[in-house]
């Protein structure tokens, strides 16, 4: 399990600028819990400088560590983090990022209250952000007269007022299907932002997401623009196949009058074909040779055992859906055709596996959800098309709404207890509105967790859990 | 001047943990029942909750006996599935390249965990049954969980409630463990078990295993010190509602089958056995409960908000009260806040330790539990030993943090929480504003 690392130093430097109509200035020596910082301000600029060196996590005095803009009494920019000593040498790419940063000014500008957006240092050394702020605590003014004035600042922090501009090179690329357009290679500053770039898919492709090294975070914008660049990264841009629109019905064998199945792909020893069978008597099909020939495959392929039989999951006749196997039958009928009979032991009225076509296997965990609800949109189709009046719907929708955010958004043992009782106050939820709640759970997770990535993603969540214990859920049980 | 001073360290801070309490359920500050659900680990989180909630079908949230009703509260004991998906996953990477059939359909190894063979006119896609089998003999209870199950169960006792575990399948190793060590220091009767597909060779109360569990089946095949199966069960009255015939709920507590009735029996003379635990604690609206892992006298200071500090020789303060101290060893001591909005102080309750004599090198456990979550212990060294000196200056353990919201419900959070890969509490926002926070100097 890769567990997070979680630790950030805020290495203490606070470049504030600026203040409306001259009623703050913010120019001074400050005292951060004895942490002394030079605050330089420019207009609305604001630029913050330690005054002391920091050996152990490698700042100097004189290092800028904090800039912004001021505008009335809150201030707004960025602010140097950095790992713990042991990832200078584990993650010197990383060690050393900029993230935002709010501060408070108080009425008489002599007290600066604070919050940063905290990062995660993940063990891979990519970059997590955190979704909260926290508390970086006050700074009291001592006088005002800066020991630094430092020379740069305005450019998100990019660098120190003594040493030099760190650069980092971005490389965007365009996976199968597609092609980029913008400039796909770039040198950044750190802490600027790399030009916007979009993703062309070809015709009968679409674009999926980007997906890049280094602490990106997977992104389905296009155009793409990273801010606060901070590490060398190569973005590759996803596009996959369109396929055509189907309705439930088709992705059903439709068989007609005449009882012909026709086979569109067949798998047997790595080869594909394709045929009929033709109805023969009773409960037997005859291969019709005329249509046999290759197949360039479909959605799902039929698989052939070495004893010719195989699987229909889901054909429909008059309306109605049926699944069995059909087994070879050699002993059947002349030596010139092939025949095949119902399994009868295995015949069965639905198409319980029609949905597998369906469903959303977009490469990541979020999947599509083109309105933005937290809800995959092939999950919610599907939720629709159950025998629910609308309350019991948000109840299960509920759910699934709760187990993708676990499995989207679990990076702490403090996170995934959080993530879990919000599963259980869906599943109360359901179980208040609906006796059938098992059945509509079951399904979900299997429709939710529907590849390696989402399965591996569970995973991740069950091991954060272990161990813990779980109370009854407080509070409104449906949302 | 300490590395410290410079580098502030923020870890990302979950302030908000805690949950409001509500009153549509039963009280904090009640006594009564909990039953406590161990699962196996062919539960996912998903099904575990699932099980809870109809065990509370059962029972409700009332147990009466001699004309009395007390309440009944219900707790999961979580046992992860992670590695058991873990094998099956991989199991199904190598079953997908060779049946086109299931390729890229990773639902179907869900409806495998539990629900009945998920492809009929397959052969089964992975034998599911041989993964947990393995699993279930393979996994080794982890400590520090065991640990953290013990501290659990000890608070409920000294809150006076009395305890049914329930354990399924794998769930019974944790039962196991936890009872012996929680057993020998109850005073009374106070906690029971009942024992579902146990997968252990001993128990602890009575148990039920079918005759047709597969898994257990296989277990036994390997391991032959199992429990014997003691009901005799068709396997053709199973498969159609979990072809493995393991399901804590589809098997076990499925109303058409005969295993219901007996472990509704078993469970039914256990609650009615269950004694009053000996204590003098009490349930509140949060509570801190301290142990130490040995012999001496470690003390529980609490600093509440407006500043009374509650320790053995002031056990009363204005929102809380020390109500168990222990002066010999292991524990446990206990702070309980009141339940009453009247009494309940906004602000911070500050806590810390002292050894007070005899416990140098032991670590203590703390044991913080709310209405929406009951924290992983945080474990920390005793110190030195201080006696009366150290009165004035415990170690800082935490800070719980009380706030009221618009409604008048209170929320509890602990700032600075976070749990590491072990499972052990930590407090690791190490700030000057933290430092204070935990200072306990008024």
């Amino acid at each position: 399990m890769s567990k997070i690392r979680f630790v950030l130093c805020l290495s203490v430097l606070f470049v504030l600028s600026g203040n409306v109509a001259g009623a703050v200035d913010l120019t001074g020596t400050w005292d951060w819990y004895g942490v002394e910082m030079s605050i330089t301000q420019t207009g609305q600029q604001v630029n913050a400088f330690i005054n002391i060196s920091q050996p152990d996590i490698g700042n100097k005095a004189g290092d800028q560590m904090f800039c912004g803009t001021l505008n009335g009494q809150t201030l707004t920019g960025k602010i140097k983090v950095h790992g713990t000593p042991e990832y200078k040498t584990l993650c010197p790419a990383t060690y050393f990022n900029f993230t935002d940063v709010t501060i408070t000014v108080s009425a008489d500008g002599n007290t600066l209250q604070g919050q940063l957006k905290n990062v995660f240092m993940n063990n891979d050394c990519t970059i997590t952000p955190s979704e909260n702020w926290v508390s970086m605590g006050t700074l009291t003014k001592k006088n005002n007269t800066p020991v630094y004035s430092g020379s740069g600042g305005t450019s998100a922090c990019s660098g120190s007022s003594s040493g030099t501009t760190s650069t980092y090179t971005i490389i965007f690329q365009a996976g199968n299907g597609g092609t980029i357009s913008g400039s796909s290679s770039q040198t950044v500053k750190q802490g600027s932002s790399a030009s916007a770039v979009t993703a062309v898919p070809n015709t009968g492709y679409q674009f999926v997401n980007w997906t890049g090294t280094n602490g990106f975070a997977t992104s389905t914008a296009t155009p793409l623009t990273i801010s606060n660049v901070s590490a060398n990264m190569t973005i590759s841009a996803n596009f996959q196949q369109i396929t055509p629109t189907t309705t439930p019905s088709n992705q059903c064998i439709q068989v007609g009058d005449n009882l012909t199945i026709p086979i569109a792909c067949a798998e047997y020893k790595s080869a594909k074909y394709k045929f009929n069978l033709d109805y023969a008597s009773d409960i037997y099909w005859k291969m019709n040779l005329n249509t046999f020939g290759n197949s360039d495959g479909g959605n799902i392929c039929l698989s052939v055992v070495d004893d010719l039989k195989f699987n229909i999951d889901c054909v429909e006749y008059k309306g109605k859906c049926y699944s069995f196997a059909m087994n070879y039958s050699p002993e059947h009928g002349d030596s010139k055709n092939f025949y095949w009979k119902i399994d009868l032991n295995t015949f069965a009225e639905g198409c319980r596996f029609a949905i597998a076509s369906k469903l959303d296997r977009t490469p990541g965990i979020t999947g599509t959800d083109q309105n933005q609800n937290g809800i995959r949109d092939d999950i919610e189709k599907i939720i629709q098309t159950y025998p629910l009046n609308e309350e019991q719907k948000r109840s299960v929708s509920q759910f699934a709404l709760t187990l993708q955010k676990a499995i989207l958004s679990t990076s702490s043992k403090n996170e995934a207890y959080n993530n879990a009782m919000e599963i259980a106050r869906a599943i109360e939820c359901m179980a208040s509105k609906t006796a059938a709640y098992r059945t509509y759970s079951k399904q979900l997770q299997a429709y939710t967790l529907n590849t390696e990535e989402r399965v591996r993603a569970y995973i991740k969540f069950e091991s954060l859990i272990g161990g813990s214990v779980f109370p009854e859920v407080e509070g409104q049980i449906c949302k | 001047m300490s590395k410290q001073l410079f580098c502030l360290i923020f870890i990302v801070i979950q302030f908000f943990c805690g949950l409001s309490y509500a009153a549509d359920n039963p009280s904090p500050c009640g006594s009564g029942y909990v039953i406590a659900f161990f699962n196996g680990v062919d539960n996912t989180f998903i099904q575990a909750r699932e099980s809870l909630i109809e065990l509370r079908a059962i029972y409700g949230r009332e147990y009466k006996k001699d004309n009395q009703s007390q309440f009944i509260y219900y707790r999961l004991f979580y046992n992860p599935t992670d590695h058991v998906i873990k094998d099956i996953a991989e199991a199904f990477k190598q079953k997908e390249q060779e049946t086109p059939e299931i390729r890229e359909r990773w639902e179907l190894i869900w409806e495998g965990v539990s629900d009945k063979n998920p492809v009929d006119n397959l052969d089964p896609v992975i034998d599911f049954a041989k993964i947990l089998a393995e699993a279930i003999i393979s996994n080794t209870n982890p400590q520090q969980w065991v640990d953290n199950f013990v501290d659990v169960i000890t608070q409920l006792v000294t809150e006076r409630k009395k305890i049914l575990a329930v354990a399924h399948s794998q769930g019974n190793l944790f039962v196991n463990a936890v009872y012996d060590r929680v057993k020998p220091n109850l005073k009374s009767d106070s906690l029971k078990v009942v024992h579902v597909a146990s997968a252990t060779a001993t128990k602890r109360g009575e148990y039920t295993t079918s005759s047709s569990d597969v898994v257990i089946g296989a277990i036994r095949l390997t391991l032959s010190n199992t429990l014997e199966a003691n009901v005799d069960v068709p396997y053709s009255d199973v498969k159609s509602y979990d072809w493995m015939g393991h399901g804590f709920l589809d098997v076990y507590m499925n109303k058409s089958l005969p295993l219901y009735n007996i472990i509704k029996d078993n469970m039914d003379i256990a609650l009615k056995e269950l004694q009053d635990p000996i204590t003098t604690g009490n349930a509140g609206f949060f509570t801190v409960t301290l142990t130490w892992n040995g012999t001496g006298d470690v003390d529980l200071h609490v600093t509440e908000p407006k500043g009374d500090h509650v320790y053995y020789e002031q056990k009363i303060g204005s929102a809380g009260t020390l109500d168990v101290d222990n002066t010999e060893s292991k524990g446990p001591e206990h702070y309980t806040l009141s339940c009453d909005p009247n009494v309940i102080q906004e602000g911070d309750y500050k806590i810390g330790i002292n050894n007070y004599a005899r416990a140098t090198g032991r670590t203590a456990s703390i044991l913080v539990s709310t209405p929406g979550r009951i924290y992983e212990p945080i474990k920390i060294g005793v110190g030195a030993v201080k006696g009366n000196a150290g009165n004035n200056s415990p170690i800082p353990v935490c800070t719980i943090r009380v706030s009221k919201n618009s409604d008048g419900t209170f929320t509890v959070t602990i700032p600075g929480y976070q749990v590491d890969d072990s499972g052990i509490g930590k407090i690791t926002v190490n700030t000057p504003e933290y430092r204070n926070l935990l200072s306990l100097k008024k």
